[in-house]
């Protein structure tokens, strides 16, 4: 059984009992080998649905949103995307993984752009997406390549975001603590930063790293294919077995070393004290990755989660 | 057109944008902003729409950027208040928010009549959207176009109507851009009683850090000389966290003789009652005199730095290189120079010498200085009637 096969065994071994069209979906996922991101997608979920990461509800609700899509769309990705987000339980979706722990003895640190951080926390004092707000932040909290305590800001807007992917925070200090050449663009390639789809290649992107305090002890999940965002091309998720409770991310390049991810709920209005810091990382540059590469990461450890003979049976005992 | 579910590149959409004028601009923004259907299309993903906005303008060429700017401005007078739902917000906040948003990145020139007129009627009191006080938001999009004489004025009397500590920390961001004769300290006023939790506290030296880093150590001086006298004589119990919190973000800099005039002056009178002060340091402070290209305000900001030295007990005084019942001058030798002599607070003095042929100045400065402070036994005279005391113990 090659290893394509072996995914779309998984697939339809964990998921067509459950759907109320069974011949479209598995026709569907026939067709997923139609583009790199319709392959990433439908590795990621054989991948979550062979680790043992879904609740049954889950699954039930994953099977709801396939029973939705529209079968003969050309970009399969991006329909799963559309209808995952439609989708009236979408909530429920979020941060379902079963592997979670509330215990983060290594800290966390979550990696976002300069603008959305003053979006998110600019109200207190009035910051805007200026020149000189900008500046401002850029200043202060770039000395001496270390976070610089959140002081005054008081709560955090996160939208409409469900979520906050996050990072190990002892690994990403050591590795780039005492670093101090182009630190954003190294960051962005570990972490897999997908460049937002109303900006082109070569546009700066300006990314800062909002640390987390120790005591944080939120529940924070491996993530999941349904954690991740489908509805446009240049996304680099990619689900892992059950390892320690992390995902790994996949690095643009595949030259720099894969960090740890964890996801969060987001809280509309979080409070954010002193403990919170914020260390600004620079500007990075556009990178074009492999996406084949991350594509057969994803192939080579279906291979290693599902032994041949036992893939159908496996995943549909859950 | 979407094809086949995936948008066309930005490169592509960027190119067609670029082709609109003023009217296409204010149609596409408006539509984006409320989530309908656009052509080209573009994909936010989950961020707030006024960023992938700005980020749009960003990338757009000099022209299309004007074209954005004149569409944006045609939309800004729909940013009304509409009616309220049942819990009392307005029905509209959210595209108000956008659209403030992105004017205040944008800074629309044609939009600038509308949005101070908004502003200054107080349209957006009372109306929130992410977090944001929409009146506050406004002001911040006003202030983009440059803090004139009619915006600080507005934000001077808006502060009285408007009692809000949120309100009053961007007011004072606000004014820290404006003309060099507004002094943004007067609003302490209004913010000091409001110094209640340590988060407010917090945000305070944030925006005070701000306000030294941008325009130095003056306007905080004469304040610190002017106003405060004022407040202090009304017993107001926040001042001594305020002087707290400047302290720690004005210390006493490590090189005092290359730090910024204002700030040095500044460290030394917010440190004044609490630091041990040597004849080095008085020194330093006496020769900003000629380190200063504003000799009358230096003087007299000087003036008054000196006077709170003597007040808080580091006295100082000066003996005359040739007189001999100076130790010592006897010690170490005689001279055409002054002995700067300094007292700390336990009564330990060190010294240090003037010389009269590049310190005139600075001199005649102390003396007229000494002349304004109460007197108090000289050095000689301390340690003469110490020896007496030392002898009749023996």
């Amino acid at each position: 059984v090659d290893s394509w096969a072996k995914v779309l065994a998984i697939l339809k071994g964990a998921l067509l009992p459950l759907v109320q069209k069974p011949a479209e979906v598995e026709l569907w996922f026939d067709s997923l080998n139609s583009s790199l991101d319709a392959q990433r997608l439908a590795i990621s979920l054989a991948i979550d649905l062979v680790a043992g990461a879904y609740h049954d509800e889950t699954k039930i609700l994953l099977a709801q949103v396939l029973d939705t899509l529209d079968y003969f769309a050309a970009e399969k990705n991006i329909e799963f995307g559309r209808r995952l987000m439609e989708c009236p339980r979408r909530k429920e979706l979020y941060c379902a993984s079963l592997f979670s722990t509330d215990e983060a003895p290594e800290s966390y640190v979550s990696v976002i752009h300069l603008v959305k951080f003053i979006d998110r926390a600019g109200s207190a004092f009035g910051y805007a997406n200026t020149t000189e707000d900008k500046a401002l932040i850029r200043r202060r909290y770039r000395r001496g390549f270390q976070a610089r305590a959140l002081r005054g800001y008081g709560t955090w807007w996160t939208g409409e975001e469900q979520i906050v992917w996050v990072t190990c925070a002892d690994r990403f200090k050591k590795k780039w603590q005492l670093s101090d050449t182009d630190l954003a663009s190294e960051v962005m390639d570990a972490l897999g930063l997908p460049t937002p789809g109303y900006v082109q290649d070569g546009v700066p992107l300006e990314y800062v790293a909002v640390l987390y305090p120790p005591q944080f002890d939120r529940l924070a999940h491996q993530p999941t294919t349904l954690d991740a965002w489908w509805s446009d091309p240049g996304h680099w998720y990619l689900s892992t077995g059950n390892l320690d409770k992390w995902g790994r991310t996949q690095s643009l390049s595949g030259r720099v070393e894969s960090q740890l991810e964890r996801v969060h709920w987001a809280f509309l209005l979080e409070q954010i004290g002193a403990g919170y810091g914020l260390w600004y990382l620079g500007a990075a540059a556009i990178h074009r990755g492999d996406l084949a590469r991350v594509i057969l990461g994803g192939l080579d450890l279906v291979d290693r989660l599902a032994p041949p003979d036992d893939t159908r049976r496996s995943v549909a005992g859950h | 057109m979407i094809q086949g579910g995936r948008l066309p590149a930005i490169e592509a959409v960027l190119s067609r944008l670029s082709e609109f004028g003023p009217s296409n601009w204010a149609g596409w923004i408006s539509r984006f902003i409320n989530g309908a259907p656009v052509e080209p299309a573009i994909s936010r993903g989950v961020d707030p729409v006024h960023i992938a906005l700005n980020a749009i303008y960003d990338q757009l060429s000099e022209p299309a950027k004007r074209a954005f700017s004149d569409g944006l401005a045609e939309l800004l007078p729909s940013a009304q208040p509409a009616e309220t739902d049942p819990s009392g917000a307005s029905t509209n906040a959210a595209r108000i928010y956008s659209l403030f948003q992105v004017a205040t990145h944008v800074a629309p020139p044609q939009g600038k009549a509308v949005l101070f007129s908004r502003l200054t009627s107080e349209a957006m009191r009372g109306i929130s959207y992410a977090k944001w006080d929409l009146h506050s938001l406004l002001l911040v999009a006003c202030s983009q176009f440059g803090v004139d004489r009619r915006l600080s004025d507005y934000i001077l009397r808006s502060v009285h109507s408007i009692r809000d500590f949120d309100y009053w920390v961007i007011c004072f961001r606000m004014l820290i851009k404006s003309e060099p004769e507004v002094n943004p300290f007067l609003l302490l006023e209004e913010l000091l009683p409001q110094l209640s939790d340590s988060d407010r506290v917090d945000r305070m030296a944030e925006v005070l850090e701000e306000a030294l880093y941008r325009n130095g150590g003056w306007p905080l001086l004469r304040w610190f000389q002017d106003v405060a006298p004022q407040m202090e004589m009304r017993s107001l119990a926040e001042l001594d966290s305020w002087g707290e919190m400047v302290r720690e973000i004005v210390p006493w800099p490590d090189n005092p003789e290359s730090a910024d005039i204002a700030k040095l002056l500044l460290a030394a009178w917010v440190h004044a009652p609490f630091r041990t002060f040597t004849a080095a340091d008085v020194k330093t402070l006496l020769f900003v005199l000629p380190r200063s290209p504003f000799h009358e305000e230096t003087e007299e900001r000087l003036k008054h730095v000196m006077e709170r030295l003597w007040t808080h007990g580091r006295y100082w005084e000066c003996i005359d290189g040739w007189d001999e019942t100076d130790v010592y001058n006897r010690l170490e030798g005689n001279g055409d120079f002054v002995r700067l002599i300094v007292l700390d607070e336990r009564g330990k003095r060190t010294d240090v010498k003037l010389w009269l042929s590049d310190s005139r100045r600075e001199l005649a400065f102390l003396k007229s200085v000494e002349g304004s402070l109460p007197s108090r036994p000289t050095y000689r005279q301390r340690t003469r009637r110490l020896s007496l005391v030392a002898r009749r113990v023996v």
